[in-house]
């Protein structure tokens, strides 16, 4: 039975998000709403207005303005934390760049939502992932306990010496950002030992001495130097995250890892995902196996830094391995297929097959069906030796309503 | 039957309670030391348009996640989930397992006989309740229509008892009554408003308790017996 029963509450993954913040002590919160993302800032402006949150809150006219206000506010030393989705995400985006750029760690909450058009309020990773060049580590969440302890882990890395960088946290909108499930909170007393008071060297306000970040540079060399130092940063974020990594479990007796391993020992062919979804793969996996197979899953944490490393070791020596990206670059496929494949390439034993598959667009179920089909083909794939992809998932019953929509679109046109 | 996991599908209308049922159901679950998931679907966020909610309660952990597909139970709040087809998935009961329950609310049949038989087909049980009139009775406010949903589920399948259910709702509705530190005719107007809350709470309580006997006495009249536990100590 239930262990966690003691102390855990029925919390939805936005609530959690919060609470994150909320347990982080932070100083400024600029805000502004967006489905699925909305009762996040909700939440903190109502703890704010209470008290229960000694920071201050301020809404912004957009998503542009906030994520300015919020890398402002870092660079004084504040502890800044902020959220938003989908197109509240892209429509900062020019800021992210130029927040991480001037290297002030703080943690931004994107609830992920299919990008436009069409317009739909469900979860891919096309927003998230269209960050993913910016400078900002990303941590995804699979459960709505993840999402809380996410937040406090990204603090502590981002704002490591070693690092300095802006954080995500990335959640999917509906399948966590409104999902209830057992969330403890953790004890504020031990986050404070985890999470000691932000008291950056470099970063600050002092109208005395004033500064200048990220100004104009020339010629390349300047602009290359603080560029190499950002990536550099940024993979210091795989030992950090280790290190932080071991002291939450040691305070909080729950441990995460750069990537999290389900089944995988005895695996011969593995499927790869991320964030909420890995939740039905590895039901998926749990099915697969009840009928002999021998699957086993990994989920990918971390995406910034990439962990390479410890994917190529999860992976190497496998029959074949099956990418479910949920997210498609048109014109090219899966973006995470691409980068497991990049890592792969120079492992001496690297999987005899490596598939792609694209499923769950803009939040689209993938069935158990769907699921037996991936590992079917992915079988088939590593004894054939070669790879497939990318296959787009999409059911026959899927097909025919589609088939009926248009059916009614065309008669109307034509008015028959 | 006894089942490791019940699924829930709850389909209601913008503004009925739905979400907040689901929500209860899981709270609930949870206190009784088992496994519980809820979440909503929904587009836009208006009054009458279709809102679903899904609750998922067992004795494992569940890494089901999103639209419940095969639900065990389905609970329709509003009749226009039938007559007007304000549901994400037509017929509403598609997917519905064998050896499932129905439980609408409404004071008069509304299936077709087709429909019914078809639900026969699949030994799908069920049941109507006049929820809203229920509601309208004890606790004076068809907003209570979801109360008699939550109690009805309950009654019928035990998957979470009513003493958990009692301290969900007061978990989720429930304040205590903090003083203003204002004057006293402040202190005054908020214990006047908590006390109103204590009371709705009482009748939310009592409309769920009416409903949850009249769900324990057709499951038993009607011997249907769908209950979540370990199959294999009940064998």
């Amino acid at each position: 039975m239930n262990k966690m029963n003691q102390t855990s509450q029925m919390m939805t993954g936005n609530l959690a998000a919060a609470w994150g913040a909320r347990l982080a002590d932070v100083d400024y919160i600029p805000g502004f709403p967006i489905t699925p993302q909305t009762e996040i800032v909700e939440t903190l402006s109502k703890w704010c207005d209470s008290g229960e949150v000694n920071a201050r809150f301020v809404t912004l006219d957009s998503e542009h303005s906030m994520m300015t206000a919020a890398g402002a506010a870092a660079a004084t030393g504040a502890r800044v934390f902020t959220a938003t989705s989908s197109q509240g995400l892209l429509h900062a985006f020019e800021v992210l760049y130029t927040v991480a750029g001037w290297r002030v760690p703080f943690v931004l909450v994107n609830v992920s939502r299919a990008l436009a058009s069409p317009i739909t309020l469900e979860p891919d990773h096309n927003d998230v992932l269209a960050a993913r060049d910016s400078g900002f580590l990303q941590i995804h969440a699979e459960t709505c306990q993840e999402v809380l302890d996410s937040i406090l882990m990204a603090y502590r890395i981002a704002e490591d010496p070693r690092v300095c960088l802006p954080a995500m946290v990335n959640l999917d909108g509906f399948y966590l950002s409104f999902t209830r499930e057992p969330v403890i909170v953790p004890d504020p007393q031990a986050v404070k030992t985890f999470l000691p008071p932000f008291r950056p060297a470099h970063l600050g306000f002092k109208g005395s001495a004033p500064r200048a970040l990220g100004p104009a540079v020339f010629g390349g060399s300047v602009y290359s130097y603080f560029r190499h130092q950002m990536h550099l940063a940024a993979m210091n974020g795989l030992q950090v995250h280790e290190e932080a990594a071991v002291e939450f479990e040691r305070l909080f007796g729950r441990r995460y890892g750069l990537v999290e391993a389900y089944k995988l020992d005895d695996a011969e062919d593995v499927l790869v995902m991320t964030n909420a979804f890995a939740s039905k793969g590895k039901a998926a996996v749990d099915a697969a196996r009840a009928e002999g197979k021998r699957v086993g899953l990994l989920r990918l944490r971390v995406i910034r830094p990439w962990p390479a490393e410890a994917i190529r070791q999860a992976l190497q020596g496998r029959r074949a391995v099956a990418v479910l990206d949920q997210n498609l670059a048109p014109g090219q496929g899966g973006i995470l297929y691409q980068e497991i494949a990049a890592c792969l390439y120079h492992g001496a034993q690297r999987p005899r097959a490596l598939c792609s598959f694209i499923g769950g667009l803009g939040g689209k179920n993938i069935s158990e069906g769907e699921f037996r089909s991936v590992f079917e083909q992915t079988a088939e794939a590593g004894a054939r030796g070669t790879g497939i992809g990318p296959v787009l998932l999409y059911t026959e019953g899927e097909h025919r309503e589609m088939e009926q929509l248009q059916y009614l679109a065309h008669d109307l046109k034509t008015g028959k | 039957m006894i089942k490791k996991r019940l699924n829930i599908r709850m389909s209601g209308l913008g503004g009925q309670g739905a979400v907040t049922a689901a929500h209860v159901m899981a709270m609930a679950a949870n206190k009784d030391g088992k496994f519980s998931i809820s979440n909503p679907f929904f587009g836009a966020e208006k009054r009458m348009a279709p809102a679903e909610s899904y609750c998922r309660i067992g004795i494992e952990r569940i890494y089901d996640r999103g639209e419940l597909v095969f639900p065990d139970v389905i609970e329709v709040f509003h009749p226009q989930v039938i007559t007007m087809g304000k549901s994400y998935t037509m017929p509403f009961y598609s997917g519905i397992k064998e050896g499932g329950v129905v439980i609408i609310n409404s004071d008069m049949p509304l299936l077709s006989d087709e429909d019914v038989q078809r639900l026969k087909d699949l030994h799908v049980a069920l049941f109507y309740i006049a929820g809203t009139e229920i509601a309208l009775e004890i606790a004076g406010t068809e907003l209570s229509t979801n109360m008699t949903m939550i109690g009805s589920v309950a009654g019928i399948t035990q998957c979470v008892s009513m003493d958990a259910l009692d301290q969900a709702l007061q978990e989720r509705f429930g304040k205590k009554f903090v003083a203003s530190g204002g004057t006293a005719s402040l202190d005054e107007a908020i214990k006047k408003k908590f006390a109103k809350k204590e009371m709705l709470l009482a009748k939310n309580l009592a409309t769920m308790k009416r409903a949850y006997e009249l769900g324990v006495e057709w499951a038993e009249k009607n011997h249907v017996e769908l209950r979540v536990g370990n199959p294999a100590v009940a064998a």
